[in-house]
C-alpha cells in the first residue's frame, strides 16, 4: 500500500508507523528528517517549506512505484510537512515494510535520496535576523 | 498562444508572482518564455543556469517548445527532506 501526503500538521509518526506493515512482514523501517539548528554558523529558528504540491505528489508517487518495483516492499509511506517546522519537529517521515530488513533498508535509502533530488519542495531557513531559500543540492 | 507560468521559492520572490498568464508566439521555448517575462517585468532571475523547468508537471529541458495551454513551472534546485 502507498501512502503519500503533504501536510501542515505535525507528523504523528507513532500512528503512521503503527499503520505500516502487515503480518507477513518482518521489518518496518523509517527515516525521520528534522531541521538542523545550525546552518553554516547561523542559528535556524525554524524552517518554512513550500511545494509545487500537485507535481510533488506525482513525483512522490513515481518514486514509491519505482521502489516497490525494485524491492519486495509491502507498504511505502511518505509524509512531508509544509509551512513552518520548528527544529524539534519532523519535517519528513519515510517508512517501508518488507519481509526481511535488507530490502527495506535499500528501498528506504533510495526513496529518501531520490526525494531530495527530484521532488519539487523547497525550504527557507528563518533566522533571528532574516531568512534565506536553501538550494543545497545544486 | 496562451500559456500559464508558475514560479516557486526564490524564483517567485525574484519575479514577484506565483502564477501568470502569458501570450506568446508559437514556437516559443520554455527558456524563451521566461526571458520574455524577465524583459516584460524588467527583472533578472539570479542563478538562471541552475533553474529547473517543468511543463504540465513533468520535468523538461529548457529548449522544450511550448504549446497552447501549457503550464510552465520554473523553480530553483529542490531542497525538501
Amino acid at each position: 500500500m502507498k501512502t503519500l501526503r503533504l501536510q501542515n500538521e505535525p507528523i504523528d509518526y507513532t500512528s503512521a508507523l503503527a499503520a505500516t506493515g502487515t503480518v507477513e512482514d518482518g521489518a518496518v523501517l523509517a527515516f525521520i528528517g528534522t531541521p538542523r539548528r545550525d546552518s553554516g554558523g547561523r542559528t535556524v529558528e525554524h524552517i518554512f517549506y513550500e511545494a509545487y504540491e500537485s507535481m510533488a505528489l506525482k513525483e512522490m508517487d513515481r518514486i514509491a512505484d519505482e521502489a516497490m518495483a525494485a524491492w519486495p516492499i509491502t507498504d511505502c509511506l511518505i509524509v512531508h510537512r509544509m509551512g513552518r517546522v520548528d527544529p524539534d519537529k519532523a519535517s519528513i517521515l519515510v517508512a517501508v515494510s518488507s519481509r526481511h530488513r535488507e530490502e527495506g533498508f535499500a528501498a528506504l535509502r533510495f526513496i529518501i535520496d531520490t526525494i531530495k533530488k527530484t521532488v519539487p519542495i523547497w525550504k527557507k531557513e528563518v533566522y533571528a535576523d532574516g531568512s534565506e531559500w536553501v538550494s543545497d543540492r545544486v | 498562444m496562451r500559456i500559464t507560468i508558475k514560479a516557486f521559492a526564490s524564483v517567485k520572490d525574484s519575479l514577484g508572482f506565483s502564477e501568470r498568464r502569458l501570450d506568446l508566439s508559437s514556437g516559443t521555448t520554455a527558456e524563451g518564455a521566461v526571458r520574455a517575462v524577465e524583459r516584460e517585468l524588467g527583472v533578472g532571475i539570479p542563478d538562471f543556469d541552475s533553474l529547473l523547468f517543468a511543463v504540465n508537471e513533468e520535468y523538461c529541458r529548457r529548449d522544450r517548445v511550448l504549446r497552447e495551454n501549457d503550464v510552465l513551472a520554473l523553480f530553483p534546485p529542490v531542497s525538501g527532506g
